[in-house]
């Protein structure tokens, strides 16, 4: 292993032009390392611009400004050959996989075609190397010789993976790999993945709004709103304990399996705005419990919570003014937040009550 | 406990606060030739909240189309009785039944925006619910209705949302819609299916705890499909489990959570047991002990008695045999 990380993002932004040149920014400002063999967990509400960037870091999509660092090299300077050269090494899974299947190819081809494309192989090398992958993704052989629409959704899933890893890439971006599958099966799917992982120190990205998954495979977690990454760090201690008031409500928002207990939830009032030509200030400070003047003043600042990593960014971070003022003294943070959660049954009552008396009256 | 067998159950004797009765229901898909549905039951009291847990393909939406009398016409239905409210809606003519659709029991779809008319606005899509049902109302009445809907469902600024098109709405506003075209004219028991699948989980948060406050406030029942254990704990007062078209276990939700008894429950609680056992170790996640005293507790009398299909394992709780 080297020390420089295996994905280096800096300053990565992606703005889209919608309607009369009004400006979507998808991505604003994102800086990110991957390591090899780490899993990022990318979780955040719709329309936060977890695809995008997901898209934006394999160029499947240009980024506006920014740099992207792959191995060293920076993928932004590369064009045509080189690039495409380049893209064995890096791979992207999506929700649904029969979109990305031609649906008249057998398996056996659809898992093939990366190879006839990256390598020259001979046939029975590629023969091999097929079945290699097959067993790698946990596919029986038997479908090989069907066509995508004829096997279940989580063998779609599994060619799909096996397609991915046919050329041998050191990182692989997941978009919601499991979002169509029940429980039980997405479990399977997260197994494999994270053999896979152990056994080929391939690098993920995995985007997901499905917390649970996403904690079950990722080493680090990333959340995002309006196209920022508020708050980054390891997994266990954000989930422990999040810093920023969006990945508490985040978090908190996730309904215990006990009909025993119930969570304090910190709740946003509304829902996520449009991305379009958003405000200057905090994205969140429209739905924030704790907002303050400042915070719809100008960007919020980054808080390290914990140390720099070697390549100059902090372990764990977060964005937020009112944090700022607390990050010697994380406890009280945490009070400040829990003053603002509530159980709100009590609220709720009220407002059902008002609102129908105002319908009666 | 229980002592009715489901076909000596004479339609009209409804135990106190029973609202709808399934028994022994049967529905057989003519073409792929299987028992989508293969003898359900269930009981369910005014107020009360039953979830209906499954894998896809398990057969929960069909139960409920089952019940609202809405089948594909490939699907018959073999055997089985529904009574609703001491009324057998199986005796009811199609016409009837959409009478009783809307204004008495109503189905909550999901889909979100996919599932409105893209072509109306919200609030006249509500308007015509109202509509088909009060037809002799004047116009700005049932706008007004309309309005005091979305309102009591928990949507701000409900006069601009009357007149918004379906495009122009988030994915939980549009959910929420949905709910207030159910509710519209008050009906006494809902039926949802999953429709809060897709909504991101602090949207669905709000919209449930909302409309859960609202039910209960209402004293109106539902009955829903879901995958989410996490939905089925916060919301349910019973939870009856379907696996390949049979109800394997059928049990209020504490019992449920805290003693499954078939495999297959156990199967499905032993991920959430897992997941539960990695919260409790979040410091900053502030997990209260629900009161639970002040929840009301449905003890069905109806269920069908045990047999050589079903055991008693506690009031309320039963357990299919496993062929193993």
């Amino acid at each position: 292993m080297t020390d420089e990380p295996l994905l280096q993002i800096r300053n990565l932004t992606k703005t889209f032009t919608v309607g009369k040149g009004q400006e979507l920014v998808a991505v604003s400002n994102v800086s990110l390392d991957l390591r090899e063999g780490e899993t990022l967990g990318l979780v955040g509400e719709s329309g936060s611009g977890k695809t995008t960037l997901g898209r934006v870091v394999l160029r499947l999509t240009e980024p506006d400004t920014g740099a992207i660092r792959f191995e060293g090299i920076d993928l932004l300077k590369l064009d045509g050959e080189p690039m495409r050269r380049m893209r064995s090494k890096m791979q992207i899974v999506y929700q649904d996989p029969m979109l990305g299947f031609n649906p008249r190819m057998r398996v056996r081809d659809i898992i093939s075609e990366p190879l006839r494309l990256h390598e020259t192989l001979s046939r029975t090398e590629l023969q091999k190397r097929v079945m290699e992958v097959l067993e790698l993704a946990d596919l029986d052989p038997r479908v090989l010789n069907e066509r995508p629409g004829a096997i279940r959704k989580a063998e779609q899933q599994q060619v799909a993976i096996a397609r991915a890893i046919a050329t041998g890439p050191r990182f692989i971006v997941l978009d919601e790999p499991t979002g169509l599958l029940d429980l039980s099966v997405s479990i399977h799917i997260i197994g494999i993945l994270r053999r896979l992982q152990e056994e080929q120190k391939i690098a993920y990205i995995f985007i997901s709004h499905d917390l649970s998954a996403v904690r079950a495979i990722s080493h680090r977690l990333a959340i995002m709103y309006l196209g920022q990454l508020v708050e980054t760090g390891p997994i266990e201690d954000v989930f422990a304990r999040p810093t920023h008031p969006y990945s508490e409500a985040l978090l908190s928002s996730v309904l215990l399996p006990d009909p025993k207990t119930t969570r304090q939830r910190l709740r946003l009032s509304g829902e996520i705005p449009s991305p379009i030509d958003l405000p200057p200030g905090c994205p969140l400070a429209p739905r924030c419990p704790l907002v303050e003047e400042r915070c719809t003043s100008g960007p919020p600042p980054l808080v390290a919570i914990r140390g720099n990593g070697e390549s100059g960014q902090p372990s764990w971070w977060s964005t937020c003014f009112p944090l700022s003022d607390n990050e010697e003294n994380l406890d009280r943070w945490y009070d400040i937040m829990h003053e603002h959660e509530s159980t709100e049954t009590e609220e709720l009552r009220a407002a059902i009550a008002a609102a129908r008396a105002k319908n009666e009256g | 406990m229980v002592t009715e067998t489901p076909d000596a159950t004479p339609a009209g004797s409804t135990a106190s606060g029973e609202i709808l009765r399934v028994s022994d229901l049967t529905l057989h898909h003519l073409v792929e030739d299987r028992l989508v549905i293969d003898g359900a039951f269930m009981s369910v009291d005014s107020g009360e909240v039953l979830g209906v847990m499954g894998e896809s393909g398990s057969g929960k939406s069909a139960l409920l189309f089952g019940i609202i009398r809405l089948l594909l016409r490939e699907v018959e239905q073999r055997s089985g009785s529904i009574v609703y409210r001491g009324e057998d809606l199986m005796a009811k003519s199609s016409r009837q039944m959409e009478e009783l659709r809307g204004l008495e029991l109503a189905m909550i779809v999901p889909g979100g925006k996919f599932s409105l008319n893209p072509v109306e606005t919200a609030g006249s899509q509500i308007v015509d619910v109202l509509r088909s049902h009060f037809p002799d109302r004047s116009k700005q009445d049932l706008a007004d209705e309309a309005i005091d809907i979305l309102r009591i469902i928990g949507i701000p600024d409900p006069h601009i949302r009357f007149q918004a098109y379906p495009h122009e709405l988030s994915g939980g506003m549009a959910q929420r819609i949905l709910i207030a075209k159910a509710m519209a004219c008050s009906p006494q028991l809902l039926l949802g299916d999953e429709f809060t699948v897709g909504l991101d989980v602090t949207i669905q948060a709000q919209v449930m705890d909302h409309f859960h406050a609202l039910l209960r406030e209402r004293d109106t029942s539902l009955v829903l499909t879901t995958s989410d254990l996490g939905i089925a704990a916060t919301y349910c007062d019973t939870i009856a489990v379907i696996r390949r078209g049979q109800i394997v276990e059928y049990a209020p939700v504490l019992d449920f959570f805290a003693n499954p008894q078939h495999s297959y429950s156990r199967l499905l609680l032993s991920a959430a047991r897992e997941a539960r056992a990695q919260q409790k170790m979040d410091e900053a996640r502030v997990d209260v002990e629900r009161d639970t005293s002040q929840d009301r507790r449905f003890v069905h009398e109806n269920l069908p008695a045990p047999s050589d299909l079903y055991t008693l394992v506690a009031p309320g709780h039963l357990v299919r045999l496993e062929d193993e």
